[in-house]
């Protein structure tokens, strides 16, 4: 017995409109505990539609299920940071200078130093779009204020947390009679530092 | 005493040669002293030296176009306005006084071209990496980043002819002297050893001498125990205000070749010239 094909105008529309979802499955904590498209987790009770880039990354091993967790009040998806976005292999990277705006294309930096050199502080505050991220464990961000161009000439260092200048900004004193330079370990991808 | 350095640039797609031959003047007007400081530009397009907010470093701007790249440089000697020449690559940054150099080349030579160069830990350079067409072929090894000649000597005018000959047929040259490792391109160098063997003139022009002393920034014949694309990758370049660079923790005092044209930021161009500004 020959199979009836269905119509081929209406296979393209059942195609074209057939969207896959994707859903994390998350228990009381918020914790991940499994992703997929909705129809293979609408079982659970505990689910969220999530963005497919994300979806996709975790499916294909490119990101960590444990890298995310669901805010269980706002049941919205946060990923979690506590390494760095940027890999440390060269030396631009583990001792990376911090460029001053004046001479940087940089329009909008992950992390921003503000020099207010009428009151000798270093202000550092970090892009919006990396606050909204919850920063744990116990990674440091640390500065070197240097000799003007000369990271071998160490005048001060200023060390903090990542996730200390998620929350609110950080200010800290400098001697800031002669000029100097601020070289870091680069665990973002752009810094630049501002005369106010 | 009639002497200068002489720097031949062109236009080029990807890499601005003037901003780097820019560099190189403002470094010699840092830190020669009169009478050594003089700079001659060649350059294919001489209207852009206009734009540069010093240009006066270029005590002579020449224009001429009939080659591209470091093929000009087999011209130094046509080109040249000075008695005495030393014709630098425009890769190139000076950090002290050089002048007893020259002062040895002008007494006693008529045309002389470097044979070594340095590591930036000032290690000299074994590793034939990048010149296995010369210790193949037997060439000499020389290095055209620094030759020094008096102008319409016998020696300099027979040299260079060849060099420009050689430049002009390659392949020949290429078939009958360098037939155990062909080089891709036939550069400077390779035209000037070529010269220098065909000549038999190489103990004469580039005899042992503790200098110049050049520090060359190819990252395959740093020493390293790794292979590297960049030096800069491993060592940092770090040029302070007073003019005085440092390669990693390296204080380097001899002439540098930075070879990545890049590391001539704009920042690095401001320093040179504010040093410019409050000697002169």
């Amino acid at each position: 017995m020959e199979q009836e094909l269905m119509d081929f105008d209406e296979w393209i529309e059942l195609q074209q409109t057939n969207v896959i979802e994707y859903h994390v499955v998350y228990n009381a904590e918020g914790e991940v505990t499994s992703v997929g498209p909705s129809t293979s987790v609408q079982h659970h009770a505990t689910t969220i539609k999530i963005d497919d880039d994300v979806a996709l990354a975790i499916l294909d091993g490119r990101e960590n299920l444990f890298s995310y967790r669901v805010d269980v009040i706002t049941k919205t998806l946060i990923r979690l940071n506590n390494f760095a976005t940027h890999t440390l292999t060269k030396i631009d990277d583990v001792l990376h200078r911090v460029i001053d705006r004046k001479w940087s294309k940089i329009s909008s930096p992950d992390i921003l130093i503000q020099h207010d050199v009428t009151t000798s502080k270093l202000i550092f505050s970090m892009d919006n779009k990396y606050k909204k991220n919850i920063w744990e464990g116990d990674t440091e961000m640390n500065f070197l204020i240097t000799d003007y161009n000369d990271p071998n000439i160490l005048l001060q260092l200023i060390t903090f947390k990542v996730g200390d200048i998620a929350s609110s900004d950080k200010i800290f004193s400098v001697d800031s009679s002669n000029q100097f330079s601020v070289y870091t370990r680069r665990l973002f991808d752009q810094y630049v530092i501002d005369t106010l | 005493m009639n002497f200068g350095y002489l720097i031949i640039v062109s236009t080029h797609a990807d890499i601005d040669y003037l901003k780097c031959a820019y560099a190189a003047a403002l470094s010699i007007k840092n830190t020669q002293k009169p009478g050594y400081d003089q700079v001659a530009l060649v350059i294919d397009n001489p209207t852009v030296v206009k734009n540069l907010k010093s240009p006066w470093v270029f005590d002579y701007v020449i224009e001429w176009n009939k080659e591209k790249h470091w093929d000009g440089r087999s011209w130094m000697d046509k080109l040249s306005p000075f008695t005495n020449t030393v014709c630098i690559d425009a890769d190139m940054i000076f950090l002290r006084d050089y002048s007893h150099w020259i002062d040895y080349f002008v007494e006693n030579k008529d045309l002389y071209i470097s044979n070594k160069s340095f590591t930036y830990r000032g290690e000299e350079i074994s590793s034939d990496f990048y010149r296995k067409a010369f210790t193949k072929n037997n060439i000499p090894n020389l290095y055209s980043m620094f030759t020094f000649f008096k102008k319409n000597t016998e020696i300099a005018t027979e040299f260079f002819t060849l060099g420009r000959y050689i430049l002009k047929n390659p392949t020949e040259f290429k078939n009958l002297y360098m037939v155990d490792h062909k080089p891709k391109v036939l550069g400077t160098d390779e035209a000037f050893g070529l010269a220098a063997k065909i000549l038999d003139i190489t103990d004469e022009i580039s005899h042992n001498l503790d200098f110049p002393k050049v520090v060359h920034m190819k990252p395959m014949v740093q020493n390293w125990p790794w292979s590297a694309e960049k030096v800069t990758e491993h060592a940092g370049f770090y040029l302070n205000k007073d003019g005085n660079l440092k390669i990693g923790n390296y204080q380097q005092t001899d002439i540098v070749h930075y070879v990545e044209k890049d590391l001539i930021t704009d920042e690095v161009i401001s320093l040179l010239e504010e040093i410019a500004w409050n000697k002169n």
